[in-house]
């Protein structure tokens, strides 16, 4: 199948030997691509005695690390077909991630994306609610992977508000005009978690406390990424963030979700029993540390992410420096086919990766 | 000789800053930092001394909690009255002419790596054999070693009075560069451990325009095995410990640790089998690994493989044993360098072609085969290569240190 055809398939619908065999042929094309296309990948291929004739199964193909991207510029078609340069959020110092695409898989991301995402949210367009600060997409030193997440979701909101001053307090004015004006309507909320709980549900809850007023967002929907490296540290798990919300706006829909820059669109998201899920277009394996070979269902490895997009750059597997679980496939409670697993956090010692996590590195140092 | 203005102020503060708590003393006299001594030099290898030494030496021997920490151990061998003997015979300095008197130059103000537990201890020890006072400050990451090593020299002052007032050991965060000031200008020798970075910082710090200077940079290290000899001994499983010692046991991370593996003769595909499969066995049984060294490893070899030519990767049953075959050496090689059991190779026709990678970050090549095979190449004037030893001996100190002999540079020449 080609990639359109592929997107045309609804994302979680098909079981495990179905998209085994869908994806194993549409990775091998893009393996063969890569290696024949990318100098680099190629090399790394002959060195490591891969060799495509021999990968029967999703576990054999090739997977390169995820800090690669920092270290090289890894590209599989001509530097003019580049129209668009994606780099991952880093604190200063840091190298980031830089992903070359052409207009290409730029619209296929796009496409995916909605594909995916629209599983979750329906296919109407909501008033969205943006729960970060404005000029996050207008200042071009903060323009990151979280302006880019806050970008790549808009699409899926109409009369887009954002619910935070560029000093992160809360802009309660905008807030409560904005619901005024959507009473009784469904809403988008969007935003990275750190931000969502230091500057929104942290004042929330004080405004609670002290006034005894909430606000009313019974009516909404929240997906929110970026990771859970900075409230592990408070101690703050799915379940009480999720409680907490509930608490202070009476929000009754949570997903979160995991993403990164080297694989755009391919985004795994949280379902209404807490699990991420992996859609038709990507995959992944979790791998042992010490043998990378994979893992049974509960037990813990690094997470390998499989997508089926990357075409003008070599991402297609990728190892993370990520740890998770597979908890299950085909058989999550809310009907959604395909791989659910759970994510335990970076490993230790690595670099601090991801959107928002740039920011929850700043704030505590300060 | 009057001091500087500057000088003078420094010291103030250093001593401000002593009474404020920032600098802390584990050990010694805390004298030393206050001020310039007089009188402060001996002879080399004094009596008082050497049976100091032997009294630490025996007291770290018998100590109970000492036998959980084998470099304490080796230290505690390495002051020994016989190994200090052994040194100054092997590596002191020479006095044939009675009309030259060696003293200690006087002060010597040690900076200590900070990854490195026991090296502060060795330090001290070749300023306290060669007649000086010393100022030692200790890794600023706290070890367990540090502090058996510390209260052990500490309670010398009973019965080694003069001797325990000739030391000071001392933390303070590493960015007070107050104090670094004030305790470079009060010394006459430096000795900076461990990186070009903290030698780099340490230097933004004036010294007295007489102060000499010892550095210690970054420095890597290879090992050189003849596939000849290898498969003709007897004690295989010996050397894969030895290696073993040399590498996983600091994580490969010492700038003696091989980093490169390079094989010579003419049984090189069977003495690579042989050697890596006794190491993987010894590996599996005691190495541990996080998964960050993991995926470190992983992503150093697939830049290596990407940016050089015709690589080759090996791993063993896992990834704690990972090799990285190379076509070529060249002058580039040393940067592709990994740690936790990452080993770059090459087959070699002649050990002459080592000249590509012998500049001088080169440090210690230790070798399984005949050692004077490698005479030409060290004689042929390359900037590198500053010890030669055999396997399982990277880590043995010595008093020539880094191509410098310490007796020589720790102490000054009388003429009369």
């Amino acid at each position: 199948m080609t990639v359109e055809e592929i997107l045309n398939v609804p994302p979680f619908s098909l079981g495990r030997e179905e998209k085994q065999n869908i994806l194993l042929d549409r990775l091998l094309e893009l393996t063969r691509y890569h290696q024949e296309h990318c100098l680099e990948y190629g090399k790394i291929m002959k060195a490591f005695g891969w060799d495509t004739e021999r990968m029967n199964r999703l576990e054999d193909l090739p997977y390169i690390p995820v800090r690669l991207f920092k270290e090289l510029e890894l590209k599989s078609v001509p530097p003019e077909e580049i129209f668009k340069t994606l780099t991952s959020s880093g604190t200063t110092g840091q190298q980031v991630s830089k992903i070359y695409l052409n207009r290409r898989n730029a619209s296929l991301q796009q496409k995916t994306l909605v594909k995916i995402v629209t599983e979750f949210t329906g296919h109407q367009r909501m008033p969205m609610l943006i729960i970060d600060c404005p000029s996050v997409i207008k200042n071009r030193q903060m323009f990151s992977a979280r302006g880019a997440g806050i970008l790549g979701f808009s699409i899926f909101g109409a009369d887009k508000t954002y619910a935070l001053n560029d000093d992160m307090s809360l802009n309660l004015p905008e807030i409560k005009s904005f619901l005024e004006k959507h009473y009784g309507e469904d809403i988008l909320l969007f935003g990275f978690t750190f931000m969502i709980w230091q500057h929104f549900y942290k004042e929330l809850k004080r405004m609670k406390e002290e006034t005894g007023k909430t606000l009313d967002l019974s009516r909404g929907i929240l997906i929110h990424g970026g990771g859970w490296k900075k409230l592990q540290k408070e101690a703050v798990s799915q379940e009480e963030f999720r409680k907490c919300l509930m608490d202070v706006c009476g929000l009754p829909k949570v997903h979160d979700y995991y993403g990164m820059v080297e694989q755009t669109g391919c985004v795994y998201m949280q379902c209404e029993y807490g699990h991420l899920h992996a859609s038709l277009f990507s995959d992944v394996i979790i791998r042992n540390p010490m043998t990378f070979q994979p893992c049974q269902p509960g037990e813990k490895g690094l997470i390998q992410v499989l997508s089926i997009l990357p075409e003008s750059y070599p991402g297609h597997s990728i190892l993370t420096e990520d740890e998770g679980v597979l908890l299950g496939e085909d058989d999550c409670p809310c009907g959604r086919k395909g791989k659910y697993f759970h994510i335990s956090g970076r490993i230790k010692n690595a670099e601090i990766r991801g959107c928002s996590d740039t920011y929850a590195a700043k704030f505590e140092s300060n | 000789m009057r001091r500087s203005g500057g000088a003078v102020i420094l010291m103030q503060q250093s001593l401000n800053r002593i009474e404020m708590g920032q600098l802390k003393v584990l050990a010694g006299n805390r004298e030393l930092c206050l001020d310039r001594q007089k009188k402060g030099a001996k002879k080399p290898f004094d009596e008082t001394v050497l049976d100091w030494m032997e009294h630490v030496s025996k007291t770290l021997l018998h100590l109970p909690e000492a036998k959980q920490y084998p470099d304490v151990l080796t230290f505690a061998f390495f002051i020994r009255r016989a190994s200090m003997e052994e040194q100054r015979k092997k590596y002191g300095v020479s006095q044939e002419d009675p009309h030259q008197i060696l003293m200690g130059r006087g002060l010597v103000f040690h900076i200590a790596p900070s990854n490195v537990a026991v090296n502060f201890a060795y330090s001290l020890i070749a300023g306290m054999a060669a007649g000086n006072q010393n100022i030692v400050r200790l890794p600023s990451k706290e070890f367990p070693q540090v502090d058996v090593i510390c209260r052990v020299l500490e309670e010398t002052r009973e019965c080694y009075p003069d001797i325990w007032s000739r030391f000071c050991l001392v933390r303070y965060p590493s960015e007070e560069k107050e104090i670094t000031d004030a305790l470079s200008m009060l010394c006459d020798v430096r000795m900076i451990w461990g990186g070009n970075e903290t030698v780099a910082k340490i230097r933004e710090s004036g010294i007295r325009p007489r102060a000499a200077e010892i550095t210690f940079a970054d420095r890597d290290s290879i090992c050189v095995i003849d596939s000849d000899y290898y498969c003709s001994l007897d004690r295989k499983d010996q050397i894969a410990k030895d290696f073993y010692n040399d590498t996983y046991l600091s994580d490969q991370n010492a700038c003696t640790s091989p980093r490169l593996v390079v094989w010579m003769g003419s049984r090189i595909n069977e003495a690579k089998e042989e050697f890596w499969a006794r190491l993987s066995g010894l590996v599996e049984k005691q190495y541990e690994m996080m998964p960050v060294q993991s995926m470190d490893k992983w992503s150093r070899a697939c830049l290596l493989a990407a940016k050089e030519e015709n690589v080759t990767v090996q791993r063993g049953t896992d990834n704690r044993l990972m090799r990285l075959e190379l076509s070529e050496l060249t002058e580039n090689t040393m940067n592709y360098k990994g740690n936790s059991g990452y080993f770059m190779e090459y087959s070699c026709k002649d050990v002459e072609e080592l000249a590509v990678i012998s500049d001088e970050v080169l440090q210690t090549v230790s070798y399984i085969g005949n050692r004077e095979c490698f005479l030409p190449l060290l004689e042929s004037g390359i900037s590198g290569i500053d010890r030669l030893v055999p396997v399982g001996k990277t880590m043995d100190f010595s008093f020539v240190w880094d191509g410098y002999r310490l007796m020589e540079r720790l102490t000054r020449t009388i003429l009369w």
